[in-house]
């Protein structure tokens, strides 16, 4: 049975590693972005292929558990919890990417100014990634359900620079093109801050046993 | 004092065991050489009688002999009988000899008839009890001849034994008390003083220094009393300083601005001090031995110490942590040695407003050569056109003139506000502050801005009490004001609004605001509004005539009157500006 314990310590060992990885690529699409940063954007991409190695093995890993240790409860919690996690850190690894595809198709047009605030809906974002992500490794329930909440708060910002990017096109119609570009770059961040919110509720489900998802009264 | 103690207990039992076998062994010694020297005694007794008695029965005749050993009995003080030789009794004092058996195969006839004097003690069938015989030939020389046997019940030389037994038994009962309640003081003290030792070491394991045993006798246990008592001393004083080495670290570590990270072999936390925590957003004090993950991810760190431990070499490095806000940090790492094995330690300086200096600097004079170069190339420009024929072109030539001015003006608008920040960052102090009415200074600031707010339909709204004063530079006041109305007015929507607004604070401050409900600044550049020439939209900032100075200047003027100003922003929805100065 001790050995069951190492290996789900392990497991928690390498989600971890591959968190790290994809807060990093989140970070770096970002400040690729923002600064106009080939060299920022090749990390990304360079990152990539290692959380897609880093998935299967993690999924593998736990697939065996699963298989081989018929675990019970709390480990089995932690074990379901391990593969959706995972599973959300890809797809999070996977629309850092797309930002950066974005981020590589601005750098090389003229910039363009519309009133959103990009760098700010990033921040928020990042946060929510990072937060889930401690509320998982430190059992953390109140900071999983303030994660939760923030989501609110990214989808307000990404319904408010959709509006404004709208806007700027119609006074701009040369600059359509990279205007879309930035409502993808929005789009993604939403999206990005909507897996962290999977995450912080597969950390509830490890901590409590709860399952908070499609609950609206979780979300406040 | 729990004296039942398995020690105490041993000693006890041991020596009463041993003074027990010493009673017992002595007792039998004495009973048995007691009983032997009664034995003795009775047999001369008896042999002394029986001398006499055979004395007189040589001249006895044997039909006289019954008489005689009834009479001789009372004299004797013992059972007589006659035995002849071939074993018969002859006569007999306690009994009729006719009844008795042949008494040829008693031991003591058997060697009185061989002409010894033959003693035995045994049962006796005929008395029914214990009894001492002494037989002796009456003629001795004649064998077989007559034998006379004297007979004593054998409790005599018991009662004696028994006298003595008891006597031996008191004394040696009194010895065996005595010895006991020795020992009893003996174990007692040696059992009093083991507890004391083991009370005081039990005292030391729960980290009890301050105890001292008290100086016994000098034996062993005094010794080691001694010797627990130096040991006691020397581990107050290694605590002592062991606790003054943490002290002092932690202080050192908390004080650092430096974030500290010590992990051991298997990348498990050994510790990390306030300032990393805070970095890492995690709670102080960190678990010991938490795994370095659960409390940052990042994989750059995480690889600067995992490369630390592998190659036991130092490491230096520039990252920028996604988990500290995207702070950038000079790292150094390096091996550490630990009690469990090799570790390595890793200390972040925070290097992201160093950096943000850096870059001001470098921009500063990429952005002062690139601000100076656009106009000059237009003068320059408009110059060779007017040499090179344009000087004939009466319809142009006034309109080049007039640009080559434009830009003249506009160098010139650079020069003295580099002039101003350069004034207000040079060490002099220049004109010391006065008492100045806040609502003066609003309205001749409004007023300067005034026309260019109604070219571009904004209105201005001001409320100053006019018993506001701050303490401030008239001038500087005045252009702080100027520069941050005519932001509000040129970065702003037309039909947008500007409010100016001056209140008292708490603790002699006077606060200052200049809000609009404009374009509004991106987060990501608010830090840098305030760097000179840095511009948030370059273009529309030429455009409205702006040198990317003014902010700069506001900043370095505040500061200088001992004010502060700070900045908050939403992009879209407009941006407030507020200075805090003194009361004047």
């Amino acid at each position: 049975m001790r050995h069951f314990i190492e290996e789900l310590v392990e497991l928690q060992k390498e989600l971890l590693v591959m968190a790290g990885l994809v807060e990093l690529a989140v970070h770096e699409s970002v400040q690729s972005l923002v600064e106009r940063s080939h060299n920022r954007a090749q990390q990304v991409l360079l990152n990539e292929a290692k959380i897609n190695q880093m998935e299967i093995r993690i999924d593998e890993m736990a697939t065996r558990l699963l298989a081989t240790q018929q675990p019970m409860a709390k480990d089995l919690r932690f074990l379901t919890a391990a593969i959706k996690i995972n599973n959300d850190l890809e797809r999070i690894g996977d629309l850092a990417v797309n930002i950066v595809e974005r981020a590589l198709s601005l750098m090389d047009q003229p910039p363009i100014h519309p009133a959103v605030d990009i760098p700010r809906m990033a921040d928020l974002a990042q946060r929510m990634v990072h937060d889930s992500l401690d509320s998982f490794v430190r059992r953390d329930a109140d900071m999983a359900r303030n994660v939760l909440l923030s989501d609110d708060a990214v989808d307000n910002l990404r319904d408010e620079t959709y509006q404004e990017l709208v806007r700027f096109m119609q006074n701009d119609p040369p600059a359509i093109s990279r205007a879309l570009d930035l409502v993808f770059v929005a789009r993604n961040l939403e999206r990005i801050a909507d897996h962290a919110t999977n995450i912080a509720e597969d950390a509830l489900f490890v901590i409590q046993g709860v399952d908070v998802r499609h609950h609206a009264e979780a979300r406040g | 004092m729990a004296i039942a103690g398995p020690f105490f207990r041993k000693l006890l039992l041991g020596s009463l065991l041993l003074i027990l076998v010493a009673v017992v062994f002595l007792d039998a010694l004495l009973t048995r050489y007691t009983a032997q020297r009664e034995l003795r005694s009775v047999e001369q007794d008896l042999r002394a009688r029986a001398q006499i008695l055979t004395a007189e029965m040589q001249d006895l005749p044997p039909e006289a002999l019954a008489q005689w050993v009834l009479e001789a009995r009372s004299r004797a003080g013992a059972r007589l009988t006659v035995i002849a030789p071939d074993g018969k009794v002859l006569a007999e004092s306690d009994q009729r000899p006719d009844l008795m058996e042949n008494h040829a195969s008693r031991p003591e006839v058997k060697e009185a008839l061989a002409g010894r004097i033959g003693s035995a003690s045994r049962y006796s069938d005929s008395v029914k009890r214990e009894m001492f015989y002494l037989a002796m030939p009456v003629k001795p020389g004649a064998v077989p001849g007559q034998v006379l046997r004297l007979a004593v019940p054998a409790e005599q030389v018991e009662r004696a034994v028994g006298e003595v037994r008891w006597r031996i038994l008191e004394v040696s009962l009194a010895a065996a008390i005595l010895s006991l309640g020795a020992a009893f003081l003996l174990a007692s003290s040696l059992n009093r003083r083991i507890q004391q030792l083991q009370r005081f070491a039990e005292g030391l394991v729960a980290a009890r220094f301050d105890q001292e045993l008290p100086r016994g006798p000098k034996d062993e246990i005094g010794a080691l009393a001694t010797s627990l008592n130096g040991m006691a001393r020397q581990l107050r004083d290694m605590l002592e300083r062991l606790r003054l080495e943490a002290m002092r670290r932690e202080a050192i570590l908390s004080s650092m601005v430096e974030g500290v990270l010590a992990v051991d072999h298997e990348l498990c936390v050994v510790f990390c001090n306030e300032t990393f925590a805070r970095a890492v957003r995690a709670s102080h004090p960190v678990a010991e031995r938490l795994p370095v993950l659960e409390l940052v991810r990042d994989p750059a760190l995480l690889e600067m110490l995992a490369k630390v431990l592998v190659e036991n070499e130092q490491q230096k490095r520039r990252l920028q942590l996604a988990a500290a806000e995207g702070r950038t940090y000079q790292v150094h790492a390096a091996p550490l040695e630990l009690m469990s094995g090799r570790g390595a330690i890793a200390v972040l300086h925070d290097i992201t407003d160093l950096e943000r200096l850096e870059r001001v600097r470098r921009d500063f004079v990429a952005n002062v050569s690139h601000e100076l170069r656009t106009p000059l190339a237009a003068i320059q420009g408009y110059a060779e056109t007017l040499l090179d024929g344009g000087l004939e072109d009466a319809e142009n030539k006034r309109r080049f003139v007039e640009i080559i001015k434009a830009h003249a003006a506009r160098l010139n608008n650079i020069a003295s506000d580099l002039l101003a920040l350069s004034e207000l960052e040079s060490a002099d102090a220049g004109p010391p502050p006065e008492k100045i009415s806040v609502a003066d200074a609003v309205e001749a600031a409004v007023t300067a801005v005034e026309s260019e707010a109604a070219l571009r339909k904004i209105r201005l709204h001001r409320s100053a009490g006019s018993d506001l004063y701050a303490t401030a530079n008239k001038i500087r006041l005045e252009q702080v004001l100027v520069n941050l109305i005519d932001n509000a007015v040129k970065f702003n929507r037309p039909g947008g609004e500007v409010w100016i607004e001056a209140a008292r604070l708490d603790e002699g401050k006077i606060r200052i605001s200049v809000e609009d409900n404009g374009i509004g600044i991106p987060s990501a550049e608010l830090p840098r509004i305030f760097e000179r020439f840095y511009r948030v939209d370059k273009a529309r900032s030429r455009e409205a005539g702006g040198t990317g100075l003014g902010l700069s200047i506001v900043k370095h003027a505040v500061e200088r009157m001992g004010g502060s100003v700070s900045a908050e922003s939403q992009l879209g929805k407009g941006s407030k500006f507020t200075v805090v100065l003194p009361e004047g």
